[in-house]
């Protein structure tokens, strides 16, 4: 069941960044999309294995969801709000995106403590609430310098 | 899960392997005349370290489990070293590809001459205390990963060259 569940997530996210409008290039988005997977993983690694703070269940049937919840899912919704973000001309705007993304996203980290991808020891969602946060703030940042990247910095589309 | 230690000396032999090869990947890289964008050199750079850790971050934890990378069975600095290490091949592997105007024909023989370099690599590695095979992990079970990482990233060059703009202009 929680496979089919991240399976159906996935499929819905991608539909829903494809059918997006002013989605950011192929290349954008596959770039920020390998720096935030790369730092998603990274924390999560060393928050289970390292601090021993967020166990990832022993069960395959259980694992392999949270790998796709961690290395995929998570990643194209920051990459997809990441190019929201840069599209953004008001701070307002930002703001509200960041907000409801970050409350989806702390849905989805509730989902997969509910469904015991993974078990908190010593940890909580609050703590995690912040480090999606800075997750969000990573992959916006990436974007900022990789548009401009071939640019030197000065223009902005 | 299973803490396993391998090597207490915090900078050894596969710590210098990681580093010079690396090194060497950085220098040839640069040293190359340019050819690609810098965004595009960038992607490739970037998809060789993300297909390292991914996988790593994959296979290599449980409940699968089936090598660690240097020390202990702990995530280090050095295993993020390790991961960068493999960023340059993924742009000497595009940046060959293109130059020599491999065709589409030909590009499984190119994809394996490669896989057969990169078990080479990682035997040596091996030897160095890079990679320990657990589970009963063996060197010949890395060739599809090798040949799936490539068709992959074939994919993303064909994939990015038929829509953006990849070559630098003069």
């Amino acid at each position: 069941m929680p496979l089919f569940i991240y399976v159906f997530l996935c499929a819905v996210t991608a539909i829903v960044y494809s059918l997006m409008p002013y989605k950011r290039s192929l290349i954008e988005s596959f770039f920020v999309f390998f720096a935030v997977s790369m730092l998603v993983t990274s924390t999560y690694s060393a928050l289970g294995i390292n601090m021993q703070r967020v166990a990832i269940s022993d069960e395959f049937l259980l694992a392999i969801p949270f790998l796709i919840y961690r290395s995929v899912l998570l990643p194209v919704i920051i990459t997809a709000t990441a190019g929201e973000l840069y599209r953004s001309r008001s701070w307002r705007r930002r703001g509200m995106i960041l907000l409801l993304v970050w409350v989806l996203l702390i849905a989805l980290e509730w989902l997969s403590n509910t469904l015991s991808l993974h078990t908190y020891v010593n940890w909580n969602i609050g703590y995690m609430g912040i480090l999606l946060l800075i997750f969000l703030g990573w992959g916006w940042m990436v974007m900022q310098w990789f548009v401009k990247l071939d640019r030197c910095g000065v223009e902005r589309t | 899960m299973n803490i396993v230690v391998y090597d207490t000396n915090p900078f050894n032999q596969n710590e210098w392997f990681d580093l010079v090869i690396l090194l060497a990947g950085i220098v040839v890289v640069r040293a190359a005349p340019v050819r690609f964008t810098r965004k595009f050199t960038a992607l490739l750079l970037g998809f060789g370290a993300f297909t390292g850790l991914c996988l790593d971050h994959i296979f290599g934890i449980q409940p699968i489990e089936l090598y660690d990378v240097n020390d202990s069975s702990r995530y280090e600095l050095s295993d993020f070293l390790t991961y960068l290490m493999y960023a340059p091949f993924a742009y000497i592997y595009v940046y060959v590809y293109d130059r020599i105007g491999v065709r589409q024909q030909t590009a499984p023989l190119y994809m394996l001459l490669w896989a057969l370099s990169g078990l080479v690599m990682e035997h040596i590695a091996v030897l160095m205390g890079v990679f320990h095979y657990r589970n009963g992990y063996s060197l010949a079970y890395s060739l599809p990963f090798y040949l799936m990482s490539q068709a992959c990233l074939l994919l993303l060059y064909y994939r990015v060259r038929s829509s953006e703009t990849v070559y630098r202009s003069r």
